[in-house]
């Protein structure tokens, strides 16, 4: 269960840097890295001095961020590791002049050029979400979502996943302890004690939802959450939406002109 | 004038099973009172009516001078601060600051004073507010996690507190550390607890519950040296009593 815990609550170890990336207000970096997600998966195929100038302003955000490049790198590969059996299957689609064959697997020139602008989209989009996360603690983006008018119950119900899931972690883990304690060789393997321990875990779940929302109206709450306080985004802020966007209009426009 | 008046509370589970036949006690103003019973006696069903999450169907549950109802609820839950057993079921906020804000935001306090409030509870319990504001809440060990439910209590300035097993899965020092925290709190306090030394530390009059009913209610160092009285109730000699 310690392979759960480190990546879903170590998440922004970088959080705590002063950098100019960080002083920018946490919705700021939401949009600015929302936009430059849709930009880069709205490139159309092949646009490479495009994707060079994405790069180039995920690059300086990155070095404007101050966080480790080794660590951005190390999740970045491990990501790769999901996503990589995908390109392979893109790399030997066989569409296009054959390059080069490796026994029964052809490259081919139409499926080498999607593949690397698959790969160099994929790469753009994931070290920037990642800047996102390693700058910005989860409980911040949660906020940042409400200042940008997202429905505070759906924030609130987000905010107890996050904040609960540690805690299922931590049931489900020692449930099966307590199953292999008494001689059942692997829980995870075992499907009938899996799905005994699964049931247990979602009534547990729900009791406490229940006991929970019993603590929050011995606190008194009444059902309806206050209203998000906000300050004003500032020039810096503004530039750091707008020329995301910039990118993701000039995205658009080149998607639609390009033929498919 | 009584910070809580039971008088005659009757209440049973949706099963049909009586849980609470009548139960009737007082607890004065700035008074600590200990709740003590075997499992099942009711404590905690008997917790959950002083500040209205359960409702009595019978008798009346009155705090601060009046008695709870749609009309009083809010007033009722202003007043008692009630800690739950399992920190984790009150802890729900992301952060400590977030949680020890709840209850104060609920009654409309926002901005500066919002955060002078839960500095100052988080003060009250002994955890430095520098280092445990910002802190996710997942994080604490659970001694930190009861003192932060405590101190989101202490930030709705209650009159009565009321506390459901506080040092139940505590290490000693902690306990220690929390029995101290409890005798320096001003207000009237209830304290559920199978901790009968706890109990004899810090409460001056003990009231015994089994089976739903008030079985004893005296000074805590005349019940609880009573051995045959404790056994007949399922409970035993707190070990400082030679137990």
């Amino acid at each position: 269960m310690i392979v759960l815990h480190v990546p879903t609550f170590s998440l922004a170890a970088a959080a705590s840097f002063k950098s100019p990336w960080q002083s920018l207000a946490p919705r700021a970096r939401l949009l600015a890295a929302v936009a430059l997600v849709l930009a880069a998966v709205a490139l159309p195929r092949g646009a490479w001095p495009y994707l060079a100038a994405h790069a180039g302003l995920t690059g300086a955000l990155v070095l404007a961020s101050r966080v480790p490049l080794g660590l951005l790198l190390g999740r970045l590969g491990v990501e790769f590791l999901f996503v990589g059996v995908l390109f392979a299957s893109i790399l030997f689609s066989g569409r296009g002049e054959p390059l080069v064959a490796l026994g029964p697997l052809v490259i081919a020139s139409v499926s080498l050029r999607d593949c690397l602008d698959a790969l160099a989209k994929a790469l753009l989009s994931l070290a920037v979400l990642n800047l996102l996360v390693l700058t910005t603690p989860a409980p911040t983006l949660l906020a940042a979502l409400a200042e940008l008018g997202c429905p505070r119950l759906l924030v609130a119900v987000l905010e107890s996943m996050l904040r609960y899931l540690a805690v299922l972690v931590d049931e489900l883990g020692s449930m099966q302890r307590a199953a292999r304690a008494r001689g059942s060789a692997s829980a995870l393997l075992d499907w009938a004690t899996l799905g005994n321990i699964l049931g247990a875990l979602f009534l547990r779940t729900y009791g406490r939802g229940e006991r929970v929302h019993q603590a929050m109206l011995a606190r008194g709450f009444r059902g309806d959450f206050p209203p998000t306080e906000r300050r004003a985004l500032g020039v810096g802020e503004w530039l750091a939406v707008i020329v995301p966007c910039l990118l993701l209009i000039g995205a658009c426009a080149l998607h639609f002109r390009s033929p498919l | 004038m009584n910070a809580l008046l039971l008088d005659e509370v009757q209440y049973r589970y949706p099963d049909g099973t009586a849980a609470l036949r009548g139960v009737s006690f007082a607890v004065g103003v700035g008074e600590t009172v200990a709740l003590v019973g075997p499992n099942g006696s009711g404590k905690s069903t008997l917790l959950l009516h002083l500040n209205g999450l359960l409702r009595a169907e019978g008798g009346r549950v009155v705090v601060g001078g009046s008695t709870i109802d749609d009309r009083t609820l809010d007033a009722a839950r202003r007043y008692v601060g009630l800690l739950f057993q399992n920190p984790e079921d009150q802890l729900f906020m992301p952060t400590v600051f977030e949680d020890v804000a709840f209850g104060p935001r609920n009654l409309g306090v926002r901005g500066d004073s919002l955060r002078k409030l839960a500095i100052a509870a988080l003060e009250q319990v002994g955890l430095e507010p520098a280092r445990f504001l910002e802190r996710q809440s997942f994080n604490l060990s659970i001694g930190e996690k009861k003192r932060v439910a405590l101190a989101g209590l202490l930030a709705m300035e209650p009159q009565l507190l009321v506390l459901d097993e506080p040092s139940a899965g505590l290490d000693p020092r902690s306990r220690r550390r929390l029995i101290n925290l409890v005798r320096t709190l001003p207000q009237a306090k209830l304290i559920a607890t199978h901790d009968l030394d706890m109990a004899l530390e810090t409460c001056e009059r003990t009231v015994v519950l089994d089976g739903g009913r008030v079985v004893a209610d005296g000074p805590t160092r005349d019940l609880l040296a009573d051995r045959v009285f404790l056994e007949e109730h399922g409970l035993e000699l707190p070990l400082s009593l030679g137990g």
